[in-house]
Order: C-alpha cells, then sequence, then structure tokens
C-alpha cells in the first residue's frame, strides 16, 4: 500500500509556496506585495518561490503598468489549483492515518 | 512528512485563508449602500408617489450597482487583491433587473402583491449573495426578508403600504448588517 507522502510534489510541499498558492486560491489574482505582506516574506524570496511555480506552470505573472508604476500581478493556473487540491487531500490523508 | 507537520501545515492553509477571505469581504459596502437607497425609496413612495418609486429606482439601482461595481474596482488595486467579479457583478443585474421584470409581469394580476415582488427578488440576490461571501446568518435573515415581503404582498395592505413598510425594513437591516460586517472584519484582522 502507498503511502500517502509519496504521491507529494514537491514544488508544491513547501511552506512558503503552499501558501502562496492558498492566497491565489481565494482571489482571481493577488499582486506582489499583497502577497510579501500578507505571508511575510523579502522581495527575493517572494521573486524566488514565485519563479518556482510559474516555472511549474501553476502560476501566471502578467507585470503591468499603474500610474506609470510597475505593478506584478500573480494569479493561479488550473494545473496550480489542482496540484494545490491535491497536495491538501495528501496532507489530509496523512492525518486521517493516524486517526 | 509525518502527521504534526501535516496537521501544522493545514493549519497555516487555514489561517492565510482566514486572513485572504477577510481582505475580501465584500458584503458590508453593498448593503449600507443600498440600504441608504431602500429608505430614500420609503420617503418617496410616502411623500411622492407609487410612479416616483418606480423612478427613483430605474435611475437609482444602475447608480448603485455601479457605486458597487467602481468601489471594489478601486478596493481591489488600492489593495492588491481582486477577487472573482463575475459573480457579484451577475447577481446585481440580476436582482436590478429581475426586481423590475418580476414587478411588471405581477402587475396584471395583484398591485398588492406587485409592491412586494422586488423585495422578494431582492432577498433572494442577497440570500445568494450570502451563501457566497459564507455569511450563512445573513443568509437566513435574507431569507426572512423574502418570507416577510411574501406575506406583506399577500395581505390587505395598499401597495403604497406594502412599498414604504418593506422599503424601510429592509433599509433598517441592511444598514445594520452593513455596519456590523465592517466592525467585525476590522475586529477579526
Amino acid at each position: 500500500m502507498s503511502h500517502p507522502s509519496n504521491g507529494l510534489d514537491d514544488t508544491v510541499h513547501q511552506r512558503t509556496r503552499l501558501g502562496i498558492l492558498t492566497v491565489l486560491a481565494e482571489a482571481r489574482r493577488a499582486d506582489f506585495t499583497y502577497l510579501k505582506t500578507t505571508l511575510g516574506l523579502s522581495d527575493g524570496n517572494l521573486s524566488r518561490h514565485l519563479q518556482v511555480l510559474a516555472d511549474a506552470g501553476y502560476v501566471e505573472i502578467d507585470k503591468t503598468f499603474d500610474n506609470r508604476k510597475s505593478r506584478t500581478w500573480v494569479s493561479l493556473t488550473r494545473q496550480g489549483r489542482q496540484a494545490l487540491s491535491d497536495e491538501l487531500d495528501h496532507l489530509r490523508a496523512l492525518i486521517d492515518r493516524v486517526r | 512528512m509525518n502527521h504534526h507537520e501535516a496537521t501544522t501545515l493545514l493549519h497555516d492553509v487555514e489561517e492565510v485563508r482566514r486572513r485572504v477571505r477577510l481582505d475580501l469581504e465584500g458584503l458590508s459596502f453593498p448593503l449600507l449602500l443600498f440600504g441608504v437607497l431602500l429608505l430614500g425609496g420609503a420617503i418617496t413612495v410616502v411623500v411622492v408617489s407609487g410612479l416616483a418609486l418606480a423612478v427613483y429606482w430605474a435611475v437609482a439601482g444602475p447608480a448603485g450597482g455601479a457605486a458597487t461595481a467602481v468601489y471594489f474596482y478601486r478596493r481591489a488595486r488600492s489593495e492588491g487583491l481582486e477577487p472573482d467579479g463575475l459573480l457579484p457583478m451577475a447577481i446585481g443585474l440580476g436582482i436590478i433587473g429581475g426586481s423590475f421584470l418580476v414587478y411588471a409581469l405581477v402587475l396584471r394580476v395583484d398591485a398588492t402583491f406587485a409592491a412586494a415582488t422586488p423585495f422578494m427578488v431582492v432577498a433572494a440576490g442577497y440570500t445568494v449573495f450570502a451563501v457566497v461571501e459564507r455569511e450563512l446568518r445573513f443568509a437566513g435573515v435574507a431569507v426572512g426578508l423574502g418570507l416577510t415581503a411574501t406575506a406583506l404582498g399577500l395581505s390587505a395592505l395598499t401597495p403604497m403600504a406594502v412599498s414604504a413598510t418593506l422599503s424601510v425594513a429592509y433599509g433598517v437591516i441592511f444598514i445594520l448588517y452593513g455596519l456590523t460586517f465592517r466592525r467585525s472584519t476590522r475586529d477579526r484582522r
């Protein structure tokens, strides 16, 4: 019988990236500053994790200009939403095994 | 990964979700705005006439809907968190359009019941909105308002009395709940 932890996706199974996907799952999109503030991250740390998620196809990053100021919006892709759902299912299965 | 780590991660996920949902809270503004407009409607029907009330809502309804849309758009841009706007917009359009349509259809049958039908449509729309916003207590209140409107529509009151009574009742309850949601969102942050 396979253990639930065998199905964990290393891209999603990381506290910060899980937090990013969770925020994005609740809204249509969030900007860089909101993600940084809500998750308590530095610019560099957030950028690095967003790149990992974008490379995996889980988020889309859109740079726009707002009153001549550059603004970065991030949204969840369909694969990202599925990956988040799978991760949460695995975590719940891990907890249920012990009960 | 062990059980304790999984539990901690899930707890962190729920905490993030809670914070984001608080930031997305969207019932207070439309409740406050339309609460005030409803009280204005009550004054209009009592001081002027039933026809004036129809004209009032033909202007105030779409204007209130537009103001709500602008509020959410500006809030999304300032906070950096954009909610899914399609469903609330559909609900709003459904309330505004549905109210007039149902009223016009029922008016041919019974004027008193027709006066209550826009309020039933509003109650139905806000019930759906409250369920989407996960404010189930207010969904219950909205259902109660809809049942009250139905009861008054079936009563022996005049159409004007039905409109005025329901406008005041809805207006006061919407304003009270709008203020309650604003305060509880601030407290829970």
